[in-house]
């Protein structure tokens, strides 16, 4: 009666569904781009010619895609590192039985309720240079070609800081209280103990955490469209931006082979990322 | 010991102050956001930014609202979440079950190939989708803003998770009870795994509501905006209207904000599910 | 009322045999445990009656109709399981009512669904037999282990089957609840007169409990018997070592014929052996109760090397020809101390031999 694959039918009906979103909306697409690459469209969108490879090698190489690389490199670097590091702060100095120590908790994680946009408008008005706040700390100035990318960065730090503290609340919550009395019999101090007790076992999450922010910063759009429209001087505009950009007919090969340049280093990134990282990575006991 | 008493009661007041310079921190940029909505904004600059209201516009909210459209925003949006959250949640739960307890061929790479589907960003896939949905008619829709992501690779992933917690024998003694698939899905599974569904629910709901990208890809007449990129128009006025865009944008987080304080816990467990073991 | 019978019946995952040719019978209302170390088989035994595997080979009968290619719910048996399958997100009551709510039975001569009176009555008839009257209204997680198992057990009643199948049913609670639970169970299948087929390792549960049981090793049948049987007679050195507590003691010697009678020799001792035919020089293993040793003046000569006190009685721990020996005696006199010869024999009644390399008994 029974035999290996029996539920042939009924997984296949029961899968149907997402696979045809997935198929129609994930892997079509990447088909697409790769062909999109390999031709070159006119101003109309009326005629396509074969270009093959060499369109690949020409934008990969090229100006528009190296610096909008360069951008979102940066942007990843001054967001992740700050916002992780932020997140464990506020983390470890809200993981501790104080009364009404929940209402901190909610405060900490309420910036994931704002979207890219909403945290975009707030920073838009906090670091405008004539009426914001913090409009002439030139650090963050968005009019400068040289600071504006950091005050793109301020936003999406402020707004990952919710979602950053919740995870690592919580890999902080699921560390074993033995584990810290065993390191306070051993004589540690607070630094030490985190460093030798809190650290190790929350490495996966670390490592969780960096990838997901890492592919966040990778997709930096909303943000730079609302803060600067990808200046001044085109100095804020990210790959994706880039992307965005490119629907014109005649640059439709140029936008797919930068998407699928995007594609590429986002999975290369998360596989180095994990490859490096596990290494040093403990593994709870 | 009085000694020890009091240096605890000082430590946890030194904790007690240190959190609240941190919330501070946290909540400055919406509560000047807030003050700065409620103010006029001429009158605001002019006192030198201070951090309370200056020249209230109570009906700052009304305007906003009539002004920027934004009950026609707030529809679309609300539209347009109700789909891909509904949907999302019948694909994941039909495709987690048959992950997790049926049988079939080729069920390890189809697994595989629908997680690697979470490698495709809609960033990445923009191009083509904006054609296929261009080439459809679907512009300025809801099909149109909702195709790519009612089903999603996240869900399925979250959900199989919570199907993989049931017990062996609890599958066992539904099957001695008579219960088949369907009988199974609805009695057991589903009841049982209700937490985590829940979490992924709030969890699609906020990326359903806070989404950008696409619906700005795909909306090319203002009716059919969203409330998020409503929000980019809107706050590319002048100064001396700039309260407006403020007081959208907070509008805008309501809904969210609403959800998070009301059901925390399952925004939490939705999202730790993947990241922290034990 | 049903027997259940196994006719060559083999269950195989890829490679590995879990069951390989049962031949069994077991009679209608009898107390059947299947006994034997963790990874035996006889879970998956278990779950072959009940359905939930499908055998590879041989046909499995329930009653006189062949069920091996039958669904489970449509077998007419109920199952506990080791961790009570208990739903839940449904009350006790909707628990115990689970198993009539998609199944049909047999009610008045005709194959049908219950009415939600009838499955009404069932319940509280169940909760009653259990005494969990009380508790209808409860979650799972309100209730301590013993409560959980008493669920179980009514939600396996309620359908009233041919047979009660049970996979390890007091694993999960502490000594004190198991050894009243043993009570409680036997009380039940006194009452209800249904065939029981119960499975565990722990050979208390199944030499108290069964009217016959079936020691299984390694995916295969070695003794079915009464417990008083299986303890006397084993039939190879597996039984022999796994019923009884201390186990049995083995000891390897050779045979030795003197005036006639067969004698064994352990080392530079010789035991007396009881009728037997058994040729001179063939190498046995003689095997002896720890109950049936005695220090003697003759026998086969050891070393005391640890004594365990039990107020009631002593092991003696020894070595005798560099095999660990176990001899229980009563409290009597000085402990003796550790380090000492001594001399131990038993009357050749309860001397078993078996074959080295079979296991199997001789004679």
């Amino acid at each position: 009666m029974r035999h290996r694959g029996k539920d042939g039918l009924v997984a296949a009906a029961l899968l149907v569904p997402s696979a045809v979103i997935f198929a129609a909306f994930f892997f079509y697409p990447l088909y697409r781009l790769v062909y999109l690459g390999l031709h070159r469209q006119n101003r109309f969108g009326t005629e396509e010619r074969w270009v093959g490879w060499s369109q690949y090698r020409e934008v990969l190489t090229g100006d528009e895609f190296t610096e909008g690389l360069q951008h979102t490199v940066l942007f990843v670097v001054l967001t992740v590192p700050a916002g992780l590091v932020l997140g464990v702060l506020l983390a470890v100095a809200a993981n501790r039985p104080l009364r009404g120590i929940k209402v901190f908790h909610t405060i900490f994680a309420s910036t994931v309720a704002s979207s890219v946009a909403v945290a975009s408008v707030i920073f838009l008005w906090l670091l405008n240079p004539q009426v914001g706040y913090f409009g002439d700390v030139g650090f963050f100035s968005l009019s400068d070609p040289d600071t504006a990318l950091r005050g793109v960065a301020l936003s999406s730090v402020w707004q990952n800081l919710g979602l950053t503290f919740i995870i690592v609340l919580a890999a902080l919550q699921a560390v074993p209280e033995e584990l810290y009395e065993a390191s306070v019999l051993d004589g540690h101090g607070p630094v030490r103990r985190f460093l030798t007790v809190t650290l190790p076992l929350i490495s996966p999450t670390l490592l969780f955490l960096v990838v997901v922010l890492v592919i966040f910063g990778f997709q930096a759009f909303a943000q730079v469209e609302i803060l600067t429209g990808g200046g001044p001087a085109g100095a804020t505009e990210t790959l994706v931006f880039k992307i965005f950009q490119s629907q014109q007919p005649a640059q439709l090969g140029t936008g797919a082979v930068m998407a699928i340049g995007l594609f590429v280093i986002t999975v290369v990134v998360t596989l180095v990322q994990f490859a490096l990282l596990s290494r040093r990575v403990h593994y709870g006991r | 010991m009085a000694a020890e008493v009091v240096q605890a009661r000082t430590t946890k007041v030194a904790w007690y102050v240190l959190l609240t310079a941190l919330s501070v921190v946290v909540l400055a940029p919406v509560c000047l956001t807030l003050v700065r909505a409620l103010s006029t904004p001429a009158s605001y600059v002019r006192e030198g930014l201070p951090p309370w209201p200056v020249d209230v516009q109570w009906d700052v909210w009304s305007r906003a609202f009539t002004d920027g459209e934004l009950g026609r925003k707030l529809l679309v949006s609300a539209l347009v979440t109700l789909v891909i959250v509904v949907c999302q949640l019948l694909t994941a739960v039909l495709a987690a079950y048959a992950f997790t307890f049926l049988d079939f061929p080729l069920r390890r790479t189809l697994f595989a190939l629908f997680m690697a589907t979470l490698m495709l960003p809609i960033e990445v896939t923009l191009i083509p989708n904006v054609q296929t949905v261009r080439s459809w008619g679907w512009l300025n829709s809801v099909p149109g803003l909702t195709a790519p992501f009612l089903a999603t690779a996240f869900g399925v992933f979250l959900v199989r998770q919570g199907f993989l917690g049931i017990p062996r024998d609890l599958r066992d003694a539904a099957q001695l009870d008579g219960f088949g698939h369907l009988g199974f899905l609805r009695r057991v599974a589903v009841p049982v795994t209700r937490p985590l569904i829940a979490s992924f629910a709030v969890i699609a709901f906020l990326s359903a509501w806070n989404q950008y990208t696409w619906p700005r890809a795909v909306v090319t007449e203002e009716r059919w905006e969203t409330i998020q990129i409503g929000l980019r128009s809107l706050s590319a006025r002048t100064v001396d209207e700039s309260n407006i865009g403020m007081a959208a944008a907070l509008i805008a987080a309501v809904p969210v904000l609403t959800v998070l304080v009301l059901l925390q816990r399952h925004l939490v467990r939705g999202l730790t599910a993947g990241a922290v073991k034990g | 009322m049903s027997q259940i019978v196994f006719e060559g019946v083999s269950k195989r995952f890829g490679e590995t045999v879990a069951v390989d040719r049962f031949d069994l019978h077991i009679h209608d209302g009898e107390f059947m445990v299947l006994l034997g170390p963790s990874g035996c088989g006889k879970t998956t035994a278990l779950r072959l009656v009940a359905g939930l595997e499908t055998a590879t080979e041989g046909t499995l009968r329930i009653g006189d109709r062949d069920v091996t290619g039958v669904e489970a719910k449509d077998r007419d048996i109920a199952m506990v399981f080791q961790s009570y399958a208990l739903y839940p997100h449904m009350t006790v009551s909707g628990n115990i009512e689970s198993p009539l709510v998609a199944r049909r039975m047999h009610v008045d001569g005709e194959l049908r669904k219950l009415t939600k009176a009838e499955r009404q009555q069932r319940v509280v008839e169940a909760a009653r037999v259990l005494g969990l009257d009380e508790l209808l209204g409860r979650k799972p997680a309100a209730l301590s282990g013993g409560q959980r198992q008493r669920v179980a057990l009514a939600r396996a009643i309620v359908s009233r089957p041919a047979a009660f199948l049970m996979d390890e049913p007091l694993s999960n609670l502490d000594a004190k609840l198991r050894a009243q639970t043993r009570l409680e169970l036997v009380d039940l299948h006194q009452r209800l007169s249904t065939t029981f087929v119960y499975v565990t390792h722990d050979q208390v549960e199944a030499m108290t409990m069964a009217t016959r049981m079936a020691v299984v090793v390694g995916g295969r049948l070695q003794q079915v018997g009464t417990p008083k049987e299986v303890y006397e007679r084993p039939a190879n050195l597996f039984v022999a070592r796994f019923i009884g507590s201390p186990p049995m003691n083995t000891l390897a010697g050779i045979v030795e014929v003197r005036d006639g009678e067969p004698w064994v020799r352990v080392g530079e001792g010789v035991l007396r052996l009881g009728p037997i035919a058994a040729a001179e020089g063939r190498s046995v293993v003689v095997g002896v109760r720890p109950e049936h040793l005695q220090p003697s003046a003759d026998g086969v000569a050891g070393e005391v090397r640890a004594v365990e006190w039990l107020g009631h009685e002593r092991h003696l721990v020894c070595d005798v020809a560099g095999e660990r020996v176990t001899v229980r005696e009563p409290t009597v006199g000085d402990d003796p101390m550790s380090g000492r010869p001594v001399r131990l024999a038993a009357d050749p009644a309860h001397l078993h031999l078996f074959d080295p390399d079979s296991g199997e008994r001789l004679g």
